[in-house]
């Protein structure tokens, strides 16, 4: 047998409603499917039925890292998180989340490379994994009903300090929709409500405790250290020059501070100095409290936040830094999705409220976005149901329809996700035309395609902080290299389909390896000559780890298998060229920027070009001839029984 | 006559305010010294408490009168010429545990540590990646600066 590089070797397997533990060999997916998402998408495909409900014994939570997970490669310390998710509307299917932190990094180093949960435990517990592997379920009753910081702290107190665990709030006990999986003080799989399928598990948490001292094994083993030592340093290089101290900021986000942020590394082997930011005893008097935690994207409340009068969807929260750091913490204690609150339902209700289409009387509260208090008493109302909180637990689509009002300002764009950028509102930061490729990842994407995929583009046509501002020459020129047409990033509807193919396709190999989607791939940087990055860093990172050696369009290939997998998962949940479509709906509305609105027709056109691009059929459905091509025979024949391909 | 005759060893210095907690020099050093990626396999460890934001490090600090060079029977701990370190020669080191023992930080920091391969323990600690010519790993990969090689001749 060939020594195992990068991964470790097993996936566990728990069934909570036999309380039976198994192990499957990691090396039965990973040539194929890599780690992460795409592990996770071939388990899917092969255990979970179609129109399995989120909440029932037979769904799935599947942990799964990747080959990079808890390595030096940049920004590995993710984790995919993967099931049918309840914050899907109106119909829950399969979908993807992940998170950042350490959990990952700890899970490997404990010895696995996934965990698949399954059943359903009648009394609240956890699961405890320690030493060499070994594996127990725990009574979590007197930890049911805590808040997600102190069920943490209290097992790091039990099991010793160098414990980490994932672990559910209020929220997802309750089963609201939107709950999260949190680890550490906020990293957090959102979106999916993945934290209310633990719940229905009864699964509080999962606790990883790895030895100090005494390692009986060379636990995770690199093919070639100096490799990629050389390599994180390239990165690095690329994407901030080399060795950089922190500069202390003079304002934030347009506010002079009185208290300095930290740069934090939300996720472990992060080379550099983001957006990520941590505030440190922040006293604020309207909660009496002094507060410690993240701030951007970690903590996605953010200070002062206005879309301007031009917007869509009007949005002028005007909150202070201290309460604002309370409500970051308040959601993440509670397990309640931020981005949902932030960018979705709160943004909902805001605009309802002002409009009088919702009042008080229905809510049981006023609504306004400027108190804090307001801001605390709807997630508590939430998280814990009571009253109209069990209607708003469902989300806010849900709730538009059970009210039958108030869709014309939902602020989602597709299956119960809120906008993220599609140039609308709140996160919808791309103008024209650069939020046709955003149309299009929306189109074919089975959730809010902004987490994981689209970052690239954005960093090249608007810069970002690793990112540099081009000039429109410059863009193309990189455009020209990586897409084969400059037009991919101007004015029209030309050669936008590649773009996201592309996108998509890479979104794939960063949730499967996985690494940090604001870090890679890296498409330009402000420290070459001709502001080239380099896209085959993936490709050599992995190679470096796991002493396989694959190229850069080779380890394409693995990515586009495992969006089509994917696809066909959702074409065997009933997904067609239909519901694809019906997105573009949503991008009539005037963008943000410009008024511009999306012309439906040319829409239709692209997605057709997309799905010839893709190898796929008129009906956005993979062909036989696609699947063979992609190693994926058996998916077709199973494809094949209720479809013609 | 020259202070420079005799061996003082650098060290590394930390700035824990320059720190953003990646865990980059734990995973570097590991990586560098046994092909492998593991805290435990660390000489350098990152302490994270993310509910507060601090961070902290525990690595040996090469003291001056090293008693984990003192005590060992065997002579397995070592003094580098180059840079001063105290180091254990893996090779010598027969497990015993006494170098453990005698280090003044230990057990409240973890700057000793043993792995057990075979059955037989077998102790490290930090040596300053005395045979890297660009100094330690975790000095030269930190993204920010937090880690500082401070050498024998600028230490005094």
């Amino acid at each position: 047998m060939t020594a195992l590089y990068g991964y470790v070797g097993k996936i566990l397997r728990v069934d909570l409603s036999t309380n039976r533990i198994s192990f499957i060999e990691t090396s039965r997916y990973y040539e194929m499917y890599l780690g992460g998402r795409g592990i996770a998408a071939r388990i899917a495909w092969e255990e979970l039925k179609p129109n399995t409900s989120p909440y029932s014994p037979e769904n799935k939570l599947i942990f799964m890292t990747g080959p990079l997970s808890g390595t030096l490669s940049p920004g590995s310390g993710r984790i995919s998180v993967c099931g049918i998710a309840p914050q899907v509307y109106p119909k829950p299917w399969y979908t993807r989340s992940n998170m950042g932190g350490r959990f990952a990094s700890w899970l490997k180093y404990a010895g696995f490379d996934g965990i698949i949960i399954e059943g359903k435990s009648e009394k609240p517990i956890y699961l405890w994994i320690h030493d060499d592997k070994q594996v127990d379920l725990i009574s979590a009753q007197e930890y049911w009903g805590m808040d997600t910081f102190s069920v943490q702290k209290k097992f790091q107190e039990k099991h010793g300090g160098f414990t980490v665990s994932a672990c559910i709030g209020v929220a997802g006990e309750n089963l609201v929709n939107t709950a999260t999986i949190v680890t550490d003080a906020g990293n957090a799989a959102g979106q999916g409500g993945f934290g209310a399928v633990m719940g229905s598990k009864k699964l509080k948490a999962i606790a990883i405790t790895i030895p100090k001292i005494g390692l009986k094994e060379k636990r995770i083993a690199i093919a070639n250290p100096e490799r990629l030592i050389q390599l994180w340093k390239e990165c690095q290089f690329l994407l901030q020059g080399g060795q950089k101290e922190p500069i202390p900021m003079s304002e934030y986000i347009g506010i002079k501070l009185d208290y300095q942020p930290k740069y934090y590394a939300c996720t472990q082997a992060c080379p550099g100095l983001c957006d990520s930011h941590y505030f440190q005893n922040v006293p604020s008097k309207h909660f009496q409290e002094i507060l410690s935690t993240h701030m951007m994207c970690v903590g996605s409340i953010i200070v002062n936040y206005s879309t301007g009068e031009k917007a869509w969807a009007k949005v002028d929260y005007r909150i202070s830094l201290p309460e604002a750091l309370k409500i970051n913490k308040f959601s993440d204690q509670l397990g309640l999705n931020q981005w949902d609150l932030v960018g979705g339902l709160v943004l909902w209700l805001a605009m309802c409220y002002e409009k009088g289409i919702i009042t008080a009387q229905e809510i049981g509260m006023k609504i306004d976005p400027n108190d804090p208090e307001c801001w605390i008493e709807l997630m508590e109302m939430i998280a814990y149901k009571k009253g109209f909180g069990k209607i708003l637990a469902e989300g806010a689509p849900a709730v538009a329809e059970k009210l039958g009002k108030g869709f014309e300002y939902l602020p989602y764009v597709a299956y119960g996700y809120a906008e993220h950028g599609a140039g609308r509102c709140m996160w919808g930061w791309f103008e024209y035309p650069y939020w046709i490729v955003g149309a299009l990842l929306w189109a074919t994407d089975t959730r809010d395609p902004f987490s994981d995929t689209g970052h690239a583009y954005s960093h090249l046509v608007r810069g970002g902080h690793y990112a540099p501002m081009l000039n429109q020459e410059k863009k193309e020129r990189i455009a020209e290299h990586l897409w084969g047409s400059g037009k991919t990033v101007s004015d029209d509807y030309e050669d936008k389909a590649q773009v996201a193919i592309w996108l998509q396709n890479r979104g794939c190999l960063i949730s499967s390896l996985p690494v940090c989607d604001w870090i890679f791939p890296i498409v330009s940087s402000k420290y070459t000559p001709d502001n080239f990055g380099d896209t085959s860093m993936e490709s050599k990172i992995y190679s470096a780890v796991t002493g396989i050696s694959i190229s850069e369009k080779e380890l394409d290939i693995v990515g586009e298998r495992i969006f089509n997998l994917e696809r066909a998962i959702a074409i065997r949940e009933g997904r067609r060229r239909s519901v694809d479509e019906a997105v573009g709906r949503f991008f009539e509305k005037p963008d943000w920027t410009r008024k511009i609105t999306m012309e439906f027709e040319k829409f239709k056109v692209l997605l057709s070009e997309y799905y010839d691009l893709r190898g796929w059929t008129r009906e956005g459905v993979p062909t036989k001839s696609k699947l063979i091509e992609l190693g994926l025979e058996d998916v077709s024949s199973v494809l094949e029984k209720f479809i013609n391909l | 006559m020259s202070k420079l005759n005799i061996h003082f060893s650098g060290y590394i210095k930390y700035a824990p305010e320059k720190c953003i907690g990646c865990g980059v020099c734990m995973l570097a050093c590991s990586l560098y010294h046994e092909s492998a990626i593991n805290p435990a396999l660390s000489r350098i460890t990152l302490y994270k408490d993310a509910f507060e934001g601090d961070h902290k490090i525990e690595v040996c600090v090469q003291c001056y009168s090293p008693g984990c060079y003192t005590i060992c029977p065997v002579k397995a701990v070592k003094i580098d010429g180059r840079t001063g370190a105290t180091y254990i020669d893996e090779k010598i080191c027969i497990g015993c545990g006494l170098c453990m023992k005698a280090c003044p930080l230990m057990p409240k920091q973890q700057v000793i540590k043993f792995k057990i391969f075979e059955n037989k323990r077998i102790y490290y600690k930090c040596d300053l990646c005395k045979d890297r010519t660009e100094g330690p790993i975790c000095v030269e990969l930190c993204p920010t600066k937090a880690l500082k090689y401070i050498t024998g001749v600028d230490r005094f």
